[in-house]
């Protein structure tokens, strides 16, 4: 009935698919509401690593700042109002207690889900960014003193 | 990227290579697809079966689904009708991606709920001291650079109460509302020249211009239209009154209208009906208006030198009404301002083809598209060769030297638009037909059938100098049988058609359920540069800058004046600061309020109960709220966006003390069992 010429161009629509669904064990793990491990940064190729640190840096800035200070110190212009104040990243002493796969975790689920403050939002669009997420966390990393 | 899904589909995937597919099954090459391909392939061919569902089916669902996390190539700006508002689609999904608030207050945007900001705007709208509650929005334009869409700026019209709004397409929100004021209704509005120097509006029903009265008996001598040029100042992004001016047109209905391009820049051109200058009057021994005015056969498209008017206007040649600047009737006429071509009766569509040479008309009662060739009016009109004037003494042009042909299409020829292949497709109201036909050869090429009763037609950039082609729209009046039965009162159906192949295929509908749209523009998506967080924080967001009561985080604070009381108020997820508001009844309360972040989609509502306040703070944004706190009680005010896992916790009091120690009292309860 159907002729079997047009297979090839199918085979990039099924690629696809394929793709999606590589994708959506952390979509899943979106929607659950326990939250899980943080998967493992793969080795990410330099152009790449370098767009993620482009895309932290201005999630960074828009996201993190606002509480969370530019320099990291607790003090963004949100901060006055929180009870209790936000983390404050040049304190060397908690970057040393602390692994970077929590740190990820925080970013990506937010306070609630390490029993920390909850105004600590959780970052959904996140999870399906795990270099991102990393250079966050290097980020993160750098503003200790 | 979605570019590149949209080509990779527009290349080769078809039904047919995917029913292939699936008869290839487990025979096909096993080491190029994945294994889960081969059953998900045995679940399309059941759910084809199961749904009922052909080729051309499943064609059409492959061109306009879009996964998730994918985003269209194409905007749809559509109108909004009598919503008031303006709706935005994407293409190929069809998907609803925004009602903008233009003329009619709007509780999601915070749109005329408290807000000075949209108050103010909704009130300079206003009609002899009333504020309008709602609007018609009619035409959407977009601003031009060099005639194609530079996606800065839309403009609609509101053909109710004759009013045009500016829409910031950065942040997609009205900007400004202009009343204007010396007509009582529009419909070729909004029309932009070619490089947005101007905004057209054009009148619909006659009426005494300048809000005059004059008995109906007079409609011949004293009733008049007018064609409206709003000024438009790119740089603040508003239309400036004081710069803009209207012509005086006969008691005609003009229509719809269109700003000529590259070969007929400096032009405008608007449909006209009702030449015959019926009124109506069927309880007074008159015939009812509409057949009245549809007895000749012929009415008058306007050819407007718009440039020589404004050399007129600089050098002061109006008169004031109301206020206004307008060029008298007889001045227009006799410096060649206003000219009149005869063109089939009833027409709608005035659309001007991409090279700007012809002007096309679909006349609602005739069986043809008429194709104006510019250049021989333009010299018509230089050589003053007449055939007669109005009575008006608007000169008219010889029909048969004004054209370049007639295209027979069928019944109900209403609008055009054009593509990149030089095809143009005319909406055919009465048969409920998109016909395509080419404009080179004058020729018809395809009728597609569309339900039902359709009224504009819009093309991917398909009335600038650069159709981009691909994809038409056919706005639907009647939708009748095509949606799941909601009541008496149905939708409007948006149907999107590929035009890309040599036969235009139906792919979707997509129901409007909210007022009757009338004509959209369709811009590709990289033309339009939109925000997603307003900076510096504490910005307004009519202007852009920060807001002089923007309030900065820890100056949270409780101010009282002698203009009443002056709350300084900040939003993060998830506390308002303060949450708690002390007043005594009848003092004035001022909230300053401002959404401290800056991460996308973190806004925050205020709204707060039985005061009629709902506001919208997007990440940055700063509102101003002024109101009379005339209730005694206690007010619960919370944020209305699911901003976080502690958005119900985000809330608090408004607290407000009776004047009267008896209002204290608790309120005694009645009823019930003893």
């Amino acid at each position: 009935m159907f002729q079997c010429k047009g297979r090839a161009v199918l085979i990039p629509f099924f690629a696809g698919l394929w793709l999606a669904f590589g994708c959506s064990e952390s979509e899943q793990r979106a929607e659950s509401s326990a939250p899980a491990p943080t998967p493992p940064v793969a080795a990410v190729p330099a152009a790449d690593a370098a767009t993620a640190q482009a895309e932290a840096e201005k999630i960074f800035s828009e996201r993190c700042v606002t509480c969370h200070g530019a320099n990291g110190a607790g003090d963004g212009p949100a901060s006055a109002g929180l009870v209790p104040k936000p983390r404050n990243f040049q304190d060397t002493a908690w970057q040393q207690s602390v692994s970077d796969e929590y740190i990820e975790q925080i970013v990506q689920y937010g306070g609630a889900a390490v029993n920390k403050s909850p105004a600590m939002p959780a970052n959904p669009d996140l999870m399906s960014k795990p270099a991102v997420v990393a250079a966050l966390r290097v980020k993160i990393r750098s503003l200790a003193k | 990227m979605s570019k590149r899904h949209s080509n990779r589909l527009r290349g080769g995937v078809s039904a047919l290579a995917l029913a292939g597919a699936l008869a290839c099954g487990p025979g096909g090459d096993q080491a190029l697809q994945p294994a889960a391909a081969t059953g998900t392939s045995a679940s399309v061919a059941a759910l084809m079966k199961e749904r009922g569902l052909s080729e051309a089916d499943v064609n059409a669902a492959l061109k306009t689904y879009m996964p998730t996390g994918k985003k269209d190539d194409y905007y749809i700006f559509s109108s909004g009708g009598q919503s008031g508002q303006v709706i935005v689609i994407g293409i190929p999904s069809m998907r609803i991606l925004k009602y903008i608030a233009v003329f009619t207050p709007e509780p999601w945007q915070g749109w005329g709920f408290g807000d000075q900001g949209s108050q103010d705007v909704l009130a300079a709208g206003d009609r002899r001291g009333m504020v309008m509650r709602w609007g018609d929005t009619h035409h959407p334009n977009l601003s031009e650079t060099n005639g194609d869409y530079d996606g800065q700026f839309l403009f609609i019209g509101d053909k109710a109460n004759a009013r045009m709004a500016v829409i910031n397409l950065t942040d997609f929100a009205t900007t400004q509302i202009v009343a204007n004021p010396i007509l009582e209704s529009d419909h070729g509005a909004a029309f932009v020249t070619p490089n947005t120097e101007y905004v057209i509006e054009g009148s619909q029903y006659p009426t005494p211009l300048g809000g005059a009265y004059a008995p109906i008996e007079e409609y011949n001598e004293k009733y008049r239209g007018a064609i409206t040029l709003w000024k438009f100042d790119r740089a603040s992004g508003r239309i400036k009154p004081e710069e803009s001016f209207a012509i005086e047109a006969p008691p005609y209905m003009q229509d719809l209208a269109d700003a000529g391009k590259l070969d007929s820049d400096g032009w405008a051109f608007v449909n006209s009906f009702n030449t015959e200058r019926a009124h109506g009057g069927n309880l007074e021994g008159q015939p009812p208006l509409e057949s009245g005015a549809s007895q000749n056969d012929m009415d008058y498209l306007h050819v407007v030198n718009w440039k020589k008017a404004e050399e007129l206007f600089k050098a002061g040649k109006t008169v004031a009404i109301n206020g206004f600047p307008v060029i008298p009737l007889e001045t227009a006429a006799a410096e060649g301002i206003l000219t009149f071509v005869p063109e089939p009766k009833s027409p709608h569509g005035a659309d001007v083809t991409p090279d700007g040479k012809y002007v096309v008309v679909g006349g609602k009662l005739d069986t043809h598209a008429t194709v104006y060739d510019f250049a021989k009016v333009k010299a018509l009109i230089e050589a003053k060769d007449y055939v007669g004037k109005d009575p008006y003494g608007v000169p008219i042009l010889d029909f048969q030297k004004s054209i370049k042909g007639q295209v027979e299409l069928g019944l109900g020829p209403l609008h055009t638009v054009f593509d990149d292949k030089g095809n143009a497709y005319t909406s055919m109201f009465v048969e409920s037909k998109i016909a395509k036909w080419s404009l080179s050869e004058m020729k018809l090429i395809e009728k597609l059938p569309v339900h039902y009763n359709i009224g504009h037609i819009a093309a991917a950039h398909g009335d600038t100098v650069k159709p981009q082609g691909h994809w038409v729209v056919a706005m639907n009046k009647w939708a009748i049988d095509r949606f799941a039965d909601v009541g008496p009162l149905l939708p409007q159906n948006f149907q999107l058609v590929d035009v890309s192949g040599p036969s235009m295929q139906l792919v979707y509908d997509l129901p409007i359920p909210l007022g009757e749209p009338h004509y959209t523009q369709i811009v590709a998506a990289d033309r339009i540069h939109a925000i997603d967080h307003y900076s510096p924080v504490g910005s307004n967001s009519l202007s852009h800058e920060k807001d002089p009561q923007s309030v900065d985080g820890g100056q949270e604070r409780i101010e009282r004046r002698e203009d009443g009381v002056h709350v300084y108020m900040t939003q993060v997820r998830s506390h308002f600061t303060p949450d708690t508001i002390r007043v005594k009844q009848g003092e004035t309360v001022h909230l300053h309020m401002t959404n401290l972040e800056q991460a996308k989609d973190a806004t925050h509502g205020f709204g707060i109960s039985s005061y009629n306040i709902a506001l919208s703070l997007e990440p940055g944004e700063h509102d101003n709220v002024t109101f009379q706190a005339d209730k005694a009680g206690v007010f619960p005010f919370y944020c209305l966006e699911f901003c976080s896992a502690l958005h119900l916790e985000m809330a608090g009091y408004l607290i407000v003390e009776p004047t009267s120690p008896k209002l204290a009292e608790t309120p005694k309860r009645t009823g019930g069992r003893s």
